[in-house]
């Protein structure tokens, strides 16, 4: 079984935390560890993790940085660990590739959750599904036939290319402007207004509530987060 | 409209009383009060070149009137009147001629004239000592030569004494060369005819040669004059250029007023009331008819004064330093000598001044300002680094300890309940508690010291409250979430995190005081101007009294004892909101709980 262990690089100057996070993640997975950015992305090179867990305080260079050199050369999921208060550098990291982030202090339960979405997507990546259905929504990617419910729904075109960019990215947070220049192009970087009309239309469609959203949920200050998944059996 | 008030002056305008020249000076400053533009325009003494510089200006301002008042009495100069001229040779220009009605002519005063009675008996003496020289030479001097050393006195006397004492010798220098030189002697008579000739050419040429030399004079003094207007505006504007201070400008400014135009300077800048005078000695009140001048002309950015003239009076009069549409202080100038007289041309200079000084005020000011800000961005960047860098040695222990506390109440929960686990759980919330706590103290902090800030977009409120309940979601424990919203509510600029943090911190509020099946109410409204969000719960209510205390830090309500706090919470929600202009009030409801309110403009 040990064969089939995923393994996670963990970059962080903290050896308290290290440490809390090797005995966390011990169990399930191949933990290695680097404290420096520099000597995290030689073990990035040396190891080739599965998932990258990257603090962004780190003593010799700026996580931000550290995810740019990454991605110049690795699609290896990046998940973010920060403050609360830094929305901005979260996004930074975000817009510079990063795929999710966790704010600290973090409970175990969720972070194991956070890295068990980020695994799931990066092996599911470049499998692009026809069908998504989790019960209550159901496109068919290929017919572009949104229904509700068993019953046929209409979206404009804007919302149809919004829902299908948040299927495809699903469980990983999209900044708001990842999102304006997919569907709308690179001219619309800061129709933050109608990205937001388009986003609570869509949920008016295809939300339960949409006062108390489950599908489409708010990331304040930093963009959205499709979390449903396919129902099992699909 | 825009009206610009020309005074031409000439040779003989100079040759004015002193009187009449003032009475000019009063007209055209009454002119400037009424937003009129004084120019000073040179002509040569004749009608055609007066005619000349005024159209020639109207033109170059674009000017479609021409106003002049109705002509005085012709002077032996102006064979042709000037309206005349003005109609003939510049037809495309509108003449309005005004009537003196109402305006006691400019009557003849009895100030001494410019000649002086010393300059006719020089213009004499000149004459006199030709006279002597061609008389004892006379034996071996043709008349014709006799005529040259005369009209050589004429000429000097035009040219150094002026035109009165000119004409003076030019009369006498005839009589005597037809009494003396021209036979029959000591008799009016004349016995050559051709003689008669001569001496009406002595006296044409006598004439011409004055005119000319008088003219020549009035170049030579306009050209001194401008050559020191530009000297003192050159130095003037070089020297308040390197003022690093407004005492330096006034240092400046004096040096060249007191000197050049006889007058004593003060220079006020705006208090938080009034105006301050700041130099020659700052700090020390003006008297109270000076302090409200100073006030006046700032307020009106007018010249202003108690004497409409400041050169008939030796009040100060005061002029307002604007730049660029701002005024930024008042510049007085008071006369230093009783009946100190300021040349018009001088009084166009003082506003030129004015000009620069207002400039070199500016600078210092907007300098000055530059460095504040300087500062004051340098102290917000220092607290933010502090404020992270406390955040973060404060945050990372807490990091490790609530992660690995987590893990093993993760842990321990699956075996049975022993004191081992209890004491693991209640380590784990306490972590958590004390995290809070940590996190609520920073944000206070943050709040206080003012290097919160807003990043404010256009908010969708529904999605705004979605996302609070979202966040508290886990901790309800059953307790049920209702939300009203009026259909129609606008899409303010809020600061979307900070806002939903209010709302989390009022709703985590309502859970820890309600009971677990209870239902917690969210409505939303809007008026003309602002939004109002509620949040309503079931739970122990607000002691009568405290609904403005519970806002202040680590201030609890009283009913709250048995549940914990950090006494942060509502009071970093009042700073949130207050820093987006809004209010925040909380209120018992009658049939049990609480009502808290959040009121955010449009």
């Amino acid at each position: 079984m040990t064969v089939n262990k995923a393994r996670i690089l963990v970059i962080d100057d903290e050896k308290a935390i290290r440490k809390f996070l090797i005995a966390a993640l011990g169990q399930g997975y191949h933990v290695f560890e680097a404290s420096t950015g520099a000597e995290g992305i030689a073990a990035a090179a040396t190891h080739h993790p599965d998932l990258i867990l990257l603090d962004l305080g780190l003593p010799d260079m700026d996580g931000i940085v550290v995810t740019q050199r990454l991605r110049e050369w690795t699609k290896t999921p990046i998940l973010i660990l920060s403050v609360r208060e830094d929305e901005s550098g979260k996004i930074a990291a975000l817009d510079a590739g990063a795929d999710d982030y966790v704010t600290k202090p973090f409970g175990t339960g969720e972070l194991l959750a956070r890295i068990r979405v980020a695994l799931r997507r990066a092996e599911q990546a470049g499998v692009s599904d026809a069908l998504f259905d989790d019960g209550w929504l159901k496109v068919d990617l290929a017919a572009r036939i949104v229904s509700i419910n068993g019953v046929a729904t209409q979206l404009t075109p804007n919302e149809y290319d919004l829902l299908r960019l948040f299927i495809a990215h699903r469980g990983k947070v999209l900044t708001h402007k990842f999102i304006l220049q997919q569907v709308w192009g690179d001219n619309y970087s800061d129709g933050h207004h109608l990205l937001q009309v388009n986003v609570s239309n869509l949920r008016k469609k295809i939300e339960q509530d949409p006062a108390q959203p489950q599908r489409i949920r708010t990331e304040p200050g930093v963009g959205y987060r499709f979390t449903a998944e396919p129902a099992s059996g699909n | 409209m825009q009206w610009d008030v020309c005074n031409v002056e000439t040779a003989s305008e100079l040759a004015k009383p002193v009187g009449t020249q003032q009475r000019l000076k009063a007209a055209l400053q009454k002119a400037e009060y009424g937003n009129a533009k004084v120019v000073l325009l040179y002509a040569d003494e004749d009608v055609h070149s007066i005619a000349d510089a005024i159209s020639t200006y109207a033109r170059r301002i674009n000017a479609r009137t021409i106003m002049l008042s109705r002509g005085q009495k012709r002077s032996f100069w102006m064979a042709k009147d000037l309206p005349g001229v003005l109609l003939r040779e510049h037809a495309d220009l509108d003449l309005v001629i005004i009537s003196r009605h109402g305006h006691p002519p400019i009557a003849p005063t009895q100030d001494s004239p410019t000649n002086s009675l010393a300059d006719h008996l020089k213009a004499l003496a000149l004459v006199g000592i030709a006279t002597a020289t061609s008389a004892f030479f006379e034996n071996y001097l043709a008349p014709a030569n006799i005529m040259l050393a005369l009209l050589l006195a004429v000429l000097l006397s035009a040219l150094m004494l002026g035109r009165r004492p000119a004409i003076l010798a030019a009369i006498v220098g005839v009589l005597v060369f037809d009494l003396y030189f021209v036979p029959p002697r000591f008799t009016l008579e004349v016995d050559d005819s051709e003689y008669l000739l001569t001496l009406i050419g002595f006296i044409l040429t006598s004439i011409i040669i004055s005119a000319l030399a008088t003219q020549r004079r009035f170049n030579h003094f306009e050209a001194r004059e401008r050559e020191k207007d530009a000297n003192l505006l050159y130095s003037l504007g070089k020297e308040l250029a390197q003022a690093q201070e407004v005492s330096e400008v006034g240092v400046v400014l004096e040096r060249h007023l007191v000197l050049d135009f006889g007058t004593d300077v003060c220079l006020y800048q705006p208090g938080s009331s009034n105006m301050l005078l700041v130099y020659p000695s700052p700090g020390q009140t003006p008297n109270a008819q000076e302090q409200s001048w100073a006030d006046w002309c700032f307020r009106n950015n007018e010249p202003g004064g108690s004497s409409s003239s400041v050169l008939a009076s030796s009040d100060p009069l005061f002029y307002p330093l604007s730049a660029s549409d701002m005024v930024v202080g008042v510049l007085s100038f008071k006369p230093n000598q009783p009946q100190a007289s300021v040349s018009l041309g001088k009084l166009r200079i003082l506003s030129a001044v004015c000009t620069q000084a207002a400039l070199a005020l500016q600078r210092i000011q907007l300098t000055e300002q530059a460095k504040q800000l300087k500062l004051a961005q340098a102290t917000e960047k220092l607290q933010n680094a502090l404020l992270n860098s406390i955040s973060h040695e404060l945050r990372t222990p807490l990091v490790s300890i609530t992660g690995a506390l987590s893990l093993l109440d993760a842990e321990t929960n699956r075996e049975e309940k022993s004191q081992f686990t209890e004491l693991v759980h209640h380590a784990f919330a306490e972590a958590q508690r004390l995290n809070q706590l940590v996190g609520n103290l920073l944000e206070m902090a943050r709040l206080e010291s003012g290097a919160l800030k807003l990043r404010k977009r256009t908010t969708d409120i529904s999605d705004l409250i979605g996302t609070a309940i979202s966040q508290i979601e886990t901790r309800a424990e059953g307790r049920h979430f209702s939300v009203r919203m009026s259909p129609d509510m606008p899409a303010p600029n809020l600061d979307f995190v900070l806002i939903t943090h209010v709302l989390v911190n009022l709703l985590d509020n309502s859970l820890k005081y309600s009971q677990p099946d209870s239902e917690i109410e969210i409505e939303a409204e809007s008026s003309a101007s602002s939004i109002q969000i509620r949040v309503m719960d079931r739970g122990i209510g607000i002691t009568p009294g405290e609904e403005a205390q519970i806002f202040e830090k680590f201030t609890r309500g009283t009913n709250t004892s048995d549940t914990k706090g950090t006494g942060l919470g509502l009071a970093i929600c009042h700073g949130i909101v207050e820093a987006h202009g809004g209010s925040i009030s909380a209120f018992a409801r009658p049939e049990g709980g609480a009502i808290f309110v959040v009121k955010l403009p449009v």
